[in-house]
């Protein structure tokens, strides 16, 4: 028998090797333009040579195109590449642990803790939390909300399906809550560039911001590659699963963890982005089928994709200004979502 | 492959629902786990599939405790078809079924030899090698559970423990389905509503009531007119099936 090359899915066996090489080129190729495209654009043959003499340590040509394409383009498209990789890798994660696919990575209140931190930081400053930044506050608090639900819906270790969801909503508003109440007693100044940040803004990226999603998506997507299979088999339910043999107890509280790091830190690094989370995982499934060892993948490359893309579009559509591109996820996502419903005939 | 209970007690949520159980199947039999709604007889099963610990007393295999087992060792020795045959995804018939080869597999192994032919044996054995490239969600209820069986016969366990396998088949399925099941050779565990069929097919029932087991042996000697009346509140024929020849029993409400 020799079916197993010819799945039912869209792209299956040895074809997601070329949708994932695929999506790589994309991305290189999407990366070169949103750094060439922006208030001046510069050729791409221009953004080509600086980014190939840092790489290769050789003197700059230029230093003012130096200084646009290399200390403020390429790290902004960078964070968006890295934004919207763990963004969608959250959403896969999320997806799996409460086996909804209406699950986003802020199901669980993690963004609207994140916000609340953000928030608290501005209004009284940040010497009231030790000296953390914007981002450092927003992960801290997101972090907590994370705890809280997590204490919330467990019993004896165990998470309970029938709490967790709940129990992340309802955190969630408490810290929205909390998160308005605050606003409120910002100056009106302060105000605008704080709502920049909680609709979501990639704007002022910096070298600094890259490290930490960095290593927190290479870390969990290897760890959630590796429960792959684990993944697909909770997909039929706990019991199911635990007759394939998975322990399913500790596998949803790791599922819990790195979906919630993927979306603090993301969230804590550029603000609430709505859809991407929720939108790619279904669109990589789309191509590849439920098995996560593909979607993952799949999910990663895409998200990047799109949020890069999406980035360009913030700074051109209304230049000189700029849009939130939490604005833009969502207003180029929506309809691409109801297109997705509808070709696959509502189902899940 | 030998499964003992002994005196399993296990609550969901704090409320007590199996009290003190003891239950054995020996290698190659047929056991039938039959009781009314309510009974407590999938929660016995997910005592056995390791989702819900007891709170008291043994589950085994051989002798040796399942639960201090590590998973994917419990996996290699006894499958799971669950009630809700749904596998809550886009997925192949084949990979459906290459999932039973999970506990045989390490995290960053890809599929081998001994797991691709594992798989196209379970397929053929369920008859259901033609369908391998279809998506699970396409086929008809009775090809679901046949491929959920193929699942676990890939696990190559040597228990299998089923849920009401005959649930929301049409009558052809369901006779299938359970002349397929007997005809493994492995020891079964299953949970059945039809009277009918636990007498027509186990080897031995045990009849839970109220989280206790109220009797247990062979199918003619424990469901009696009287005592099937007792415990399900129906009145009972039991009699040689006029076709088979197997032990038939026909309900008629009280």
């Amino acid at each position: 028998m020799r079916d197993r090359d010819r799945g039912p899915h869209l792209v299956s066996g040895p074809m997601t090797a070329v949708l994932l090489a695929g999506l790589a080129v994309a991305l290189v190729g999407a990366s070169v333009l949103a750094i060439s495209i922006g208030s001046v654009t510069l050729p791409v043959g221009t953004v080509w040579r600086v980014v190939a003499a840092h790489l290769t340590g050789a003197d700059s040509p230029d230093p003012l195109r130096d200084q646009v394409v290399w200390e403020i383009r390429t790290p902004r498209v960078l964070v968006a590449a890295l934004v919207g990789a763990g963004l969608s890798v959250a959403g896969v994660a999320f997806q799996a642990l409460v086996r909804n696919p209406l699950a986003d990575p802020y199901v669980l209140g993690v963004s609207a803790g994140a916000s609340l931190g953000a928030v608290l930081v501005v209004a009284v400053g940040a010497t009231a939390f030790g000296g953390l930044g914007v981002a450092g506050a927003a992960f801290a608090t997101a972090t907590a909300t994370v705890l809280a639900v997590y204490a919330l819906a467990q019993r004896g270790g165990r998470l309970l399906d029938s709490r967790l969801v709940l129990s992340g909503v309802a955190v969630g508003y408490l810290a929205s809550a909390a998160t308005s109440y605050v606003q409120l007693q910002i100056d009106a100044s302060q105000l605008h560039g704080l709502m920049f940040w909680l609709m979501g803004s990639i704007a002022g990226a910096t070298w600094d911001d890259l490290g930490l999603p960095a290593a927190v998506i290479t870390v969990c997507t290897a760890f959630l590659l590796l429960r792959g299979r684990d993944m697909n088999a909770l997909l039929a339910g706990e019991d199911a699963a635990a007759g394939l043999g998975t322990s399913v107890a500790a596998l949803r509280i790791w599922l819990l963890l790195a979906g919630s790091l993927l979306t603090a830190t993301a969230v804590s690094v550029v603000g609430g982005i709505g859809f991407v989370g929720l939108m790619v995982p279904h669109a990589a499934r789309f191509l590849v089928g439920s098995d996560h060892r593909r979607v993952l993948p799949v999910a990663l490359l895409m998200g990047a994709v799109f949020l890069v893309v999406v980035d360009v579009a913030t700074r051109t559509v209304d230049r000189p200004d700029e849009l939130p591109v939490g604005v833009f996820t969502t207003a180029l996502g929506v309809p691409f979502f109801l297109w997705l419903l509808r070709r696959r005939g509502g189902a899940r | 492959m030998r499964l003992d209970l002994a005196g399993v007690s296990a609550a969901i949520d704090g409320t007590p629902i199996l009290r003190g159980v003891d239950l054995a199947a020996a290698p190659g039999r047929f056991v039938g786990l039959i009781g009314p709604n309510g009974s407590g007889k999938s929660t016995l099963l997910r005592t056995v599939y390791r989702s819900l610990r007891p709170s008291a007393g043994v589950v085994s295999l051989d002798g040796e405790d399942l639960w201090r087992m590590p998973p994917r060792r419990a996996a290699r020795r006894r499958a799971v078809v669950t009630q809700h045959g749904d596998v809550g995804g886009e997925f192949s018939v084949r990979e459906v079924v290459a999932m039973g080869r999970a506990p045989h597999q390490g995290p960053l192994d890809r599929e081998s030899a001994a797991d691709r032919a594992a798989v196209a044996e379970a397929l053929e054995r369920v008859d259901l090698a033609w369908a391998a490239g279809r998506l699970f969600g396409t086929l008809s209820g009775g090809e679901r559970q046949r491929a959920l069986v193929a699942r676990a016969l890939a696990q190559r366990a040597p228990l299998l423990v089923l849920d009401e396998p005959t649930n929301h088949l049409d009558v052809r399925a369901q006779l299938d389905l359970l002349d397929l099941v007997r005809s493994l050779g492995l020891t079964l565990l299953a949970a059945l509503h039809d009277l009918d069929h636990a007498a027509a097919y186990c080897d031995e029932v045990v009849v839970l009531e109220r989280g206790r087991v109220r009797a247990a042996g062979p199918p003619l000697e424990v469901l009696t007119p009287a005592f099937i009346a007792e415990v399900f509140g129906v009145r009972a024929h039991v009699g040689e099936h006029p076709l088979t020849g197997r032990p038939h029993i026909a309900v008629a409400s009280l």
